[in-house]
């Protein structure tokens, strides 16, 4: 157990507790771009419980950054958030003042990103960048936050911590630095942490390493994550609930085992099939037809309509073109915004070959 | 195999291959590239301004053939020397020691006139679409650069040629005019490609050619590749760390762990009987489903080129190492076309 008494004191149960540590509702956000404003999250609602590990899952462009960097107010200038909240434990984040969010950020929310080498500054040892939080956050002398720096990167698995502590990035690895980064992010005892695709620029044998590390550290001190990836295969390994983006907005929201092994959404469904890589009879590979709609383009129905399966065989292809549906109860929490789910048109059955290999690939 | 498939009846059909994977045709081919005994080292200035010269280990002793026609799949960690060998077979970098023949042409021994002859038949197409593109040049002038470079067709013609191209990938002609921040990922991939094809080559190595790329996209090019070969009767070197996209196109598969080959057998050898630890441990990391419960996860990462471990570099990671791996392992067929560098791959395989 760690050696940190800010993390050590934080007795927060683990499990998804009545009230969510954050709320996101109905949140929009516009960029501008050379096509005019545009409408990159478009009204999304989610929540994120106490010690619970949320997924966010989509395509580049879906806007899972987008909601992440909101979350922690890191937006580029030219990004407005048009309407919504962010509340964290009831407070909305989007009214603070600046000098309050800077003592939010690393405190309560910190981040982790996809290239750890280059969070990393290149000119200070990976001792005193992990120890700062802990210096201007909580006011710890140099040599205080020093010891507990290395304490810290003991804790997330770097060999002869006292000796790497002294290292610069360009001497690490990159799975060392995303230690490094891990051990950085939880210095200051934060309640949730944003991470953003922090596997995908590591290989295979060291991403199950890394996913491995962020699960055992949320675990042991209690925190919540929200974990962006593209990749649904990463998530299922650590995610208790998968939130899939489409477009800017939220088409479905699950607990893991049932995304997973269930998908509802023809776009979760066609998202799980291509990323699994097997071959139909014919030697072909399942993609999912056509692209996701461009930025900026006039979006009318269902924003899945164009590359679904689903809509013109079961003739509803009308309705999806011009009724936009809702975020549809299917289960007991378990949403999904598609009206041949609401319609009761499309049954889930256990027995379909590609559900079954997720299934047996999640076992 | 299907009766539309020519090649399966034809003179060429191996009967031996078609258990080798998806591909019948595949294995058929004569010798295309040969490298033997190919070493790169590049050194680095150690600790400090007056620090004495290192060398890191980058290719050391690799001896491998691929066959006209065929996926051959490069797998391995960061640093493993994938991306290397790809650069020297392309002499885009030259190799220290060895031999590399493509087509029984020494590439090693090429002069300028010969080497831009032979780029001709060797193409690279890179991880990153986005930064192999000039963002200042219309996708069509980009297409079009290695055409006039070697000064075939006219004006018109090589318009024609572009707009060929871009159906081959699968973009309507109207493309040529587009710039590339006007342009989708999987949309410049395309290009890339198009661009690589551009003078008709018979090899094409691609170095990650999908690791930046959304799940759905990602398939979009792979079906691409498997037709673009099939249709051109191209010769694909795959690297890639990702094992789920080396499964699916290869033909045969080579296994990399810091700078040397240490596995390499037909793309089910591979996945069905890996023989060497690391083999099986990299499969368990990436198709988990393949592997047994007491395969756990590879712990640590690879150790620094720079000074590689004697003997079997993977000892100091490996489960089954014992005193004996200090020595350099031979790197023999264990099976018929399935080699492996690894004295303790009985027991390798009993685990699996």
């Amino acid at each position: 157990m760690t050696t940190i008494d800010q993390v050590a004191d934080r007795g927060t149960a683990a499990g998804p507790g009545p009230t969510p540590l954050i709320e996101v509702r109905n949140l929009r956000v516009q960029l501008p771009s050379r096509d005019g404003i545009v409408t990159a999250i478009d009204g999304i609602d989610f929540s994120i419980g106490r010690g619970e590990i949320v997924a966010l899952v989509g395509e580049s462009g879906s806007g899972k950054s987008m909601t992440a960097l909101s979350i922690a107010r890191l937006l580029p200038p030219t990004a407005r958030i048009t309407s919504g909240e962010v509340l964290l434990d009831g407070v909305d984040l989007l009214e603070l003042p600046d000098r309050d969010m800077d003592r939010i950020r690393g405190a309560r929310i910190a981040m982790l990103f996809q290239q750890p080498k280059a969070s990393l500054d290149p000119t200070s040892r990976v001792g005193d960048q992990v120890g700062e939080a802990l210096r201007f956050g909580r006011g710890a002398s140099p040599s205080q936050a020093w010891q507990k720096s290395v304490a810290l990167l003991e804790d997330v698995g770097i060999p002869e911590a006292r000796r790497r502590a002294r290292a610069y990035a360009h001497q690490l690895s990159g799975g060392m630095a995303q230690r490094v980064m891990t051990a950085a992010a939880i210095s200051g005892g934060p309640e949730l942490l944003i991470a953003d695709e922090p596997t995908t620029a590591l290989d295979v044998t060291v991403q199950a390493q890394i996913l491995g590390l962020l699960k055992s550290m949320v675990r042991e001190h209690g925190l919540s994550m929200l974990l962006i990836s593209h990749d649904l295969g990463i998530v299922s390994t650590i995610a208790d609930r998968v939130v899939v983006l489409y477009a800017g907005k939220v088409v479905e929201d699950g607990p893991t085992a049932q995304i997973i092994g269930q998908p509802t959404h023809p776009y979760t469904e066609a998202l799980m099939r291509s990323s699994l890589l097997i071959p139909n009879d014919e030697g072909r590979l399942y993609a999912i037809p056509g692209g996701a709609p461009r930025p900026g383009e006039e979006l009318v129905g269902c924003r899945f309509r164009a590359r679904c399966q689903y809509a013109d065989t079961l003739g509803i292809a009308a309705k999806c073109e011009t009724l936009e549906p809702g975020l549809h109860l299917c289960e007991s929490g378990h949403q999904c915004r598609c009206w041949a789910v609401q319609d009761g048109l499309i049954t889930l059955t256990p027995a379909d070959p590609i559900r079954l290999m997720i299934t047996e690939r999640t076992r | 195999m299907t009766a539309a498939d020519p090649a399966a009846v034809g003179p060429g059909a191996d009967p031996g291959v078609t258990d080798t994977g998806r591909h019948p045709k595949a294995a058929a081919g004569r010798p295309l590239i040969v490298l033997e005994d190919v070493t790169k080292h590049f050194p680095v200035s150690g600790g400090g301004l007056l620090g004495r010269k290192e060398v890191v280990h980058a290719i050391d002793g690799v001896t491998l053939t691929v066959r006209e026609g065929e996926v051959m799949g490069l797998v391995g960690e960061t640093g493993s020397g994938k991306s290397t060998l790809a650069r020297l077979i392309l002499k885009l970098i030259t190799a220290d020691g060895g031999q590399i023949t493509f087509d029984g042409q020494d590439v090693l021994a090429a002069d300028r006139g010969q080497l831009k002859a032979l780029r001709r038949e060797m193409q690279l197409i890179f991880q990153d679409p986005f930064s192999a593109l000039d963002p200042s040049m219309k996708l069509g002038q980009s297409i079009e650069a290695p055409l006039s470079q070697h000064n075939i067709g006219d004006k018109a013609s090589r318009k024609r040629m572009v707009a060929e191209l871009l159906d081959k990938v699968g973009l309507p002609a109207s493309f040529a005019e587009r710039y590339p921040s006007e342009c989708s990922g999987g949309q410049l991939h395309r290009v890339v490609i198009a661009r690589a094809l551009s003078l008709g080559p018979r090899f094409l190595a691609c170095d990650e050619p999908t690791s930046s790329l959304d799940a759905s996209i990602r398939a979009q090019i792979l079906n691409l590749l498997v037709d673009l070969r099939d249709q051109l009767g191209l010769t694909l070197l795959l690297i890639s760390h990702d094992l789920r996209v080396v499964r699916y196109i290869s033909d045969r598969v080579a296994v990399m762990y810091l700078g040397r080959i240490v596995e390499l057998g037909s793309r089910d050898d591979i996945f069905e009987h890996p023989l060497h630890p690391y083999t099986q441990k990299l499969i368990a990391a990436s198709l988990p489903e393949r592997a047994g419960e007491d395969h756990a996860i590879l712990q640590g990462e690879p150790p620094s080129p720079i000074n590689p471990p004697s003997g079997c570099r993977f000892r100091e990671r490996c489960p089954l190492a014992i005193e004996a791996c200090k020595e350099l392992p031979p790197f023999e067929p264990a099976r018929p076309g399935h080699s492996v560098a690894c004295i303790r791959w009985q027991d390798a395989a009993a685990s699996w």
